[in-house]
């Protein structure tokens, strides 16, 4: 009975029923009552997080060879309908894991946070909630294409309509541009995707892996598919320049879409870079490679220069996104194993903290009904704990020691001096260097706007705006617990980063070997055309023709 | 021999002990969370305890020192992140020097913090009703600071990579950090922290970027050798190495063994190397495998080849040296930030606004006092060019801070000030190969600098202000603060008897000027004969502030009647303190047996942590192969000629500066006043503080907020923009085909199969006549019709 209950895909299987279950009960049953609809909510998010929670410990951490087929259930589905073998296939693995139970604990927080917040239609909006959380869950473990991008999608039409309906005063706008915006690049990132299965013939991501490994297409291919999986990806991550609706859709969501969009819809997008471009092209991946990471350098101090001007709370902090996003490129791009685990921790780390910090803006527009951070000022007055929290993910932000942030950004940063140094071309390595240069400048400036806005809104004398309503309070239980298990794991990250690295290790290995091997190879043949160029400059020259021959 | 590292582990973890519960029990311990204080008190006593236990026990072991590691963070295929220790003399002389200073300044602190016992009314932040801000006191927050600072401090000390150095950095200057700003509701105390806590991390940029370079080449951390696995020292010196089959093992580990070169140099070197170690010849510092590696790497790119002869060529002509040069100085760009050296120095004054036993601990005898211990620290890894980078840096440093110390008139300032140049002295010391001056200085100036800031914390909790305009005449009110802030004084120019005895900073100053002076000597060079009369001329404006500050305080005439009534001799816990560093302050660096200060325990002691122990000149040449920097060997100083000179020039100036002072301050010759209106363009410049404030902030803070809001108003107006005139001319598409195509075509279309289909609908209504033998029959007809159409269509 126990072993039935306990086996790994039953447990899957229930972490992605249960909010999405949760979400048809409230919608069906809680039209007017919104205190059971908060309760029901709060149920299945915990019921989730339970069946996550026994997913995540029973990986296979030591067995590498068992972790391909981890927790591993599939049906047949739309394959004896069509005549083409799609299947409702998933499964967890290392690299899918920890997004996967990142995605089950930020459900429950955000749940949590719109316990005091949300104060209207809540059905609507409970339901809507669990139905992105089954969403979000599914993209991580669906292994079939079809099935992916059905989830993919799945995710966006719920915030669209949270954004649209529970969002702040430019919410139409920003819903909209969200959508579009969004859907584009998904639709182009879906071309892609099924010029790929055309090539291999095969829907099932596993195996659609393993015959590219087995025969590459060929690099004009490649590039062109990459290009069209970027489009989505990019997006989504979002990369330098595609980020402009991620501010304005942060700064009019309610706070938990905040937390969700921040903490893992942006990570689809680096895995889905994970998942299919690097290990499906890797030629295309080596060629592009400068590009990209040109790309993510620019985005850590664009999206750091750009915070540093900002006047409002949440817009701050979504620019900050785009910088700590950039960092997460750098490490995956770096394509060694210290760069690729430590964009993927970044990643995660990056999901709770930045979470948190959304989860705390959102507390505080509660509280003053304005994110101007003009009008705030010594909060830690008001609300010392809130503000013991805000400063303790603002050091998780800025990378402190100790902290998640820090095991990530020396990780990905040890990654990129790595590649700098391993590449000898005259071409790359300066790039490289610079880029790895430009890069750690990005923590500076971090600790910059990060500080600044902590001592501008909680030090100082108290600064409040007019608030009319209610006194105002320290955090509330439902608070307290949003933000308690966050902190636990920003220290737990923080202290034994070796726990969460160790499970990954063999997985991403395996996808990202093959574009490892192809840019070094291309590295290579740049040296030695370097090589080659400089002897036939040296022979033409005059010394060189003095000097005796050897 | 393992329980040194567990004894000092232990010392070491306790502060960690005492910041968990008071974190967690804080407000419930005692009455306002008085005996959070307590637990601080006895956590870092008993890790005093605990490292002088580990001092005795060190002078019974001939090891160098003890390397290992305790826990592993992470490991990869290369790099290994682990919590360490690396234990040498140095380390159990740190540690009993941050213990003790530490456990002083924790008394003290209980006496000095008790108004944070009940609800505090801060005078220095107004409301806006014109009231004074009043909030609970923080007793317990504030010991609970002090303990995370011991333990992040000793942490630095004992690591032994130098990662974890980085993380106890970092969290040092985060508890930097959180006690500047300990009066968080006063702006300019939240400003300072944040000033403090960015500078800093401008300082780590560099440092990030040194250590990646000796990650990336050498493929370790670790300073010293840990398993038989060769650390960062021994790579850079292999001749001290305890293990003989180091240069061959890496050889073969590298790309080119093929070629196997090293091995060879190596075979050669293992005949003398034994003759070597005993007879203390040259130990020359080399370029380690890895970077030789990384830069032959670069060299087979551009296009030479790796021949055998090319190898030995490059090798002889230290390839690579270039990548030690770099690693060498940006972990000397981490020191400079921590340790408040030009151009970081501007966060150290401004941090003076956290309360003044952290001024005395954090910002004048541990924290700060780190980067030169890194320094020291990582000192086999320097080269001469480094060193020679160093030694300006220091020695600009202390002439610049030595100036503006002369008009501040804000007491902790001075002091503030005063900490920058005798940091500067330490790295100059430092940089002209004078490494046991630098270290001896670090600790006797850690004593007497924290006796000074205790001594002007009693003053300022006596009158309640850092002014030195509302003091005056305060010797007859608290005369224990008066004669312990005089030894202080004395301590710090470096009083004593020429050549016979003195005070602690006598002897360190005075291997210090020697050093320098043997330098200057050596190479023939103006600017580094300049700059041994900087620090001679440094020691004359130290004693001039010194005792300017002295007179002002304690001499002449109260300036402020009402708070000098108000003034009393501080608590026994605040002065019994200070009687104890006073001890220290003078009798730290005393020589025991003889009249040569070489003698001392303490120099001894230091003298046989000496890193890598080269007994020769470190030299760099220049592309001619001409020697045109030579770092003289320390012990070379120690001779009489260069002691007595440098002796009588150090007590010389401090003697001129300390008259000056006596004239002006004292017996009132002269009236500062006129002094200063004489050379007034150069009182506003000191008084400016060279205006360094003010450059940065135009040439680096305002112009990142000018770019960053020209990018932000691109972001917002143009990439924006774009992208929704993009959206806006796919609808202007989408409609112009609405209107053209759609109405025309595809309208045209529905509307035509509409009609026709209603026509059609017309035409069949006539079939429609209500007959009910018509419609059995037409059933009938359709359903033959659809039986033959299944049966001949789909079944053929």
């Amino acid at each position: 009975m126990w072993e039935t209950i306990a086996a790994p895909p039953f447990l899957l299987l229930v972490s992605l029923a249960m909010p999405l279950w949760g979400a048809l009960v409230i919608l069906l049953t809680c039209r007017n009552d919104a205190a059971s609809a908060r309760l029901l909510a709060l149920f299945f998010a915990v019921a989730t997080l339970v069946a996550a929670t026994g997913v995540v410990v029973q990986f296979p951490t030591d067995q590498p060879a068992a972790q391909a087929n981890y927790a591993a259930a599939a049906l047949p589905w739309l394959g004896e309908a069509t005549g083409l073998d799609i299947r409702f296939d998933v499964a967890v693995d290392g690299l899918s894991l920890w997004l996967y139970g990142l995605s089950a604990l930020l459900v429950l927080t955000a749940v949590l946070i719109s316990w005091t917040t949300v104060r209207e239609r809540e059905a609507g909006y409970y339901g809507l909630l669990l139905l992105l959380a089954g969403g979000m869950l599914g993209v991580f473990m669906a292994r079939d294409v079809i099935l992916f991008y059905i989830f993919f999608e799945f995710t966006l039409i719920p915030l669209f309509v949270l954004i649209g309906i529970w969002g702040s005063d430019r919410r139409r706008y920003a819903a909209v541009k969200f959508f579009l915006f969004t859907l584009a690049g998904s639709l182009l990132t879906f071309l892609g995707l099924l010029l790929l299965v055309l090539q291999y013939d095969t829907f099932s991501i596993p195996e659609l892996t393993a015959r590219a490994m087995a025969s590459p297409l060929d690099p004009a291919w490649q590039t062109a598919i990459f290009l069209l999986l970027f489009a989505g990806f990019a997006i989504k991550v979002p990369l330098f320049p595609l980020h402009t609706w991620l501010p304005l859709a942060h700064v009019e969501a309610p706070a938990a879409g905040s937390v969700l969009l921040a903490g893992v819809l942006l990570k689809i997008g680096t895995y889905g870079f994970l998942r299919f471009s690097v290990p499906l092209l890797p030629e295309a991946t080596a060629t592009l490679l400068p590009w990209l990471l040109w790309l993510s350098v620019a985005g850590i101090v664009y999206g750091a220069l750009v915070a540093l001007a900002q006047s409002d709370l949440k817009r701050l902090i979504a620019y900050s996104s785009v910088s700590h996003l950039g960092f997460c490129m750098l490490g995956l791009f770096a394509l060694n194993r210290l760069g690729i685990q430590g964009g993927v921790l970044q990643s995660i780390n990056h999901g709770i903290s930045t979470g948190g910090l959304f989860a705390i803006v959102g507390m505080i527009y509660r509280r003053y009904h304005t994110r101007e951070i003009s009008e705030l000022g010594g909060l830690a007055r008001r609300t010392p704990w809130l503000a013991a929290f805000m400063v303790f993910f603002t050091l998780s932000s800025i990378g402190l020691p100790g902290t998640n942030g820090f095991a990530g950004e020396f990780l990905l940063l040890c990654g990129m001096f790595q590649r700098a140094s391993a590449t000898t071309a005259a071409a790359y390595s300066t790039q490289f260097y610079a880029i790895a240069v430009l890069a750690v400048s990005g923590v500076v400036l971090g600790a910059w706007y990060m500080l600044w806005l902590v001592q501008r809104v909680f030090f100082g004398p108290l600064r409040e705006p007019t608030h009319d309503d209610q006194p105002i309070r320290d955090m509330g239980w439902s608070e307290f617990f949003s933000l308690a298990p966050l902190a636990v794991f920003v220290l737990w990250i923080g202290l034994f980063p070796g726990q969460f690295l160790k499970p990954m290790s063999a997985t991403l290995d395996r996808l990202t070997g093959r574009a490892t091997a192809a840019w070094e190879q291309q590295a290579e043949a740049a040296a030695r055309t370097d090589a080659a160029e400089l002897a036939d400059r040296g022979q033409n020259s005059p010394q060189r023709a003095e000097s005796p021959p050897r | 021999m393992e329980t040194i590292p567990t004894l000092l582990g232990a010392a070491w973890l306790l502060p960690l002990v005492s910041f968990t519960l008071i974190l967690l029990f804080g407000p419930r311990m005692g009455k306002a969370g008085k005996a959070a204080s307590y637990v601080a008190i006895g956590a870092i006593g008993g890790g005093f305890v605990l490292s002088l236990i580990a001092l005795f026990q060190w002078r019974g072991i001939d090891e160098p020192y003890l390397a290992g590691e305790w826990y592993t963070l992470a490991q990869f295929d290369s790099l290994k992140l682990t919590i360490g220790y690396y234990v040498d003399t140095l380390t159990v002389v740190m540690f009993c020097m941050v213990t003790l200073i530490a456990t002083c300044i924790h008394f003290y602190a209980v006496g000095y913090m008790h108004e944070e016992l009940h609800d505090v009314t801060d005078h220095e932040v107004t409301l806006a009703d014109g009231s004074h801000l009043t909030r609970p006191g923080r007793f317990h927050r504030f010991f609970q600071y002090l303990s995370l600072f011991c333990f992040s401090m000793l942490g630095i000390v004992i690591s032994g990579n130098i990662a974890m150095t980085f993380v106890f950095w970092e969290l040092v200057g985060i508890c930097s950090y959180f006690l500047i700003g300990f009066y968080i509701e006063r702006k300019s105390a939240s400003t300072a922290a944040n000033k403090a806590f960015i500078v800093n991390r401008v300082g780590d940029m560099g440092m990030i970027i040194g250590l990646m370079v000796l990650f990336t080449t050498l493929g370790t951390f670790n300073f010293g050798d840990v398993d038989g696995e060769p650390g960062i020292f021994s790579l850079v010196r292999p001749e001290v190495a305890h293990h003989d089959d180091h240069a061959g093992r890496d050889a073969a580990a590298s790309p080119f063994a093929t070629v196997a070169l090293a091995p060879k140099a190596d075979a050669g070197d293992q005949s003398d190397h034994h003759g070597d170690h005993t007879a203390h010849a040259t130990r020359p510092l080399v370029v380690p495998q890895g970077m030789f590696d990384a830069a032959v790497r670069d060299r087979v790119a551009a296009g030479e080849e790796a021949t055998a002869e090319n190898l030995e060529a490059w090798q002889s002509s230290k390839l690579g040296y270039g990548l030690l040069v770099i690693a060498g100085l940006g972990i000397f760009c981490g020191c400079v930030g921590k340790s408040a050296q030009f151009p970081l120095h501007v966060w150290l004054p401004d941090a003076m606004e956290g309360p003044t036993p952290v001024s005395a601990l954090v910002h004048s005898a541990t924290m700060v006092a780190a980067g030169v211990f890194l320094v020291g620290r990582f000192y086999p890894v320097f080269t001469p060019e480094v060193l020679l980078a160093i030694a300006v840096i220091g020695c600009f440093t202390l002439f610049m801070a030595a100036t503006i110390a002369i008009t501040a008139t804000d007491i902790k300032r001075v002091l503030a000030y005063s900490t920058l140049s005798q940091l500067g002295y330490m790295m100059f010391a430092l940089g002209v190969g004078g490494w046991v001056a630098g270290m001896l200085h670090l600790i006797t100036h850690a004593f007497f600098k924290s006796l000074l800031f205790m001594c002007s914390g009693s003053v300022i909790h006596a009158v309640h202000s850092n002014e030195m305009t509302d003091m005056g005449g305060l010797l007859k009110k608290m005369p224990i603060t008066a004669y312990t802030m005089l030894v202080g004084c004395l301590a710090i120019i470096g009083a004593g008897i020429p050549l016979v005895i003195g005070l602690s900073g006598y002897y360190s100053k005075d291997a210090i000027l020697a050093q320098a002076m043997l330098f200057a000597e050596q190479d023939e060079n103006g600017l580094f004969r300049l700059m041994f009369f900087v620090a001679a001329g440094g020691a004359a404006i130290t004693a001039f502030y010194m005792f300017r500050l002295w007179f002002m305080t304690f001499l002449g005439e109260p300036r402020d009647a009402h708070r000098y009534e108000h003034a009393h001799e501080s608590p026994k816990v605040m002065t019994y303190p200070l009687l104890v560093l006073s001890f220290f302050a003078i009798f730290v660096a005393t020589p025991l047996t003889s009249l040569d200060m070489t003698t001392a325990p303490l120099t001894a002691a230091l003298d046989e942590a000496r890193p890598a122990d080269d007994h020769q000149a470190r030299t760099a040449e220049d592309a001619a192969g001409a020697t045109w920097l030579s770092i003289p060997y320390e012990h070379d100083s120690h001779t009489a000629r260069i002691h007595t000179q440098a002796g009588l020039i150090a007590f010389g100036t401090a003697m001129g500066g300390l008259l000056l002072a006596c004239c002006i301050y004292w017996w009132r010759l002269v009236n500062p006043r006129e002094v200063a209106d004489m050379f007034r363009p150069i009182y506003r410049f000191l008084l400016g503080k060279w205006w360094f404030d003010e450059l940065y902030d135009r040439l680096f803070v305002q112009p990142t907020f000018f770019f960053s809001r020209i990018i932000a108003g691109i972001d917002k107006n143009l990439i924006d923009w774009l992208i929704d005139n993009l959206a806006a001319g796919t609808r202007w598409f989408c409609v112009g085909f609405d209107t053209w195509i759609d109405r025309l075509f595809v309208d045209g279309l529905v509307n035509w199969t509409a009609r026709k289909i209603y026509a059609i609908g017309l035409a069949f209504r006539a079939v429609q006549t209500g007959n009910l033998r018509q419609y059995i029959v037409l059933i009938v007809v359709g359903t033959v019709a659809l039986f033959i159409l299944a049966t001949f269509g789909f079944a053929g």
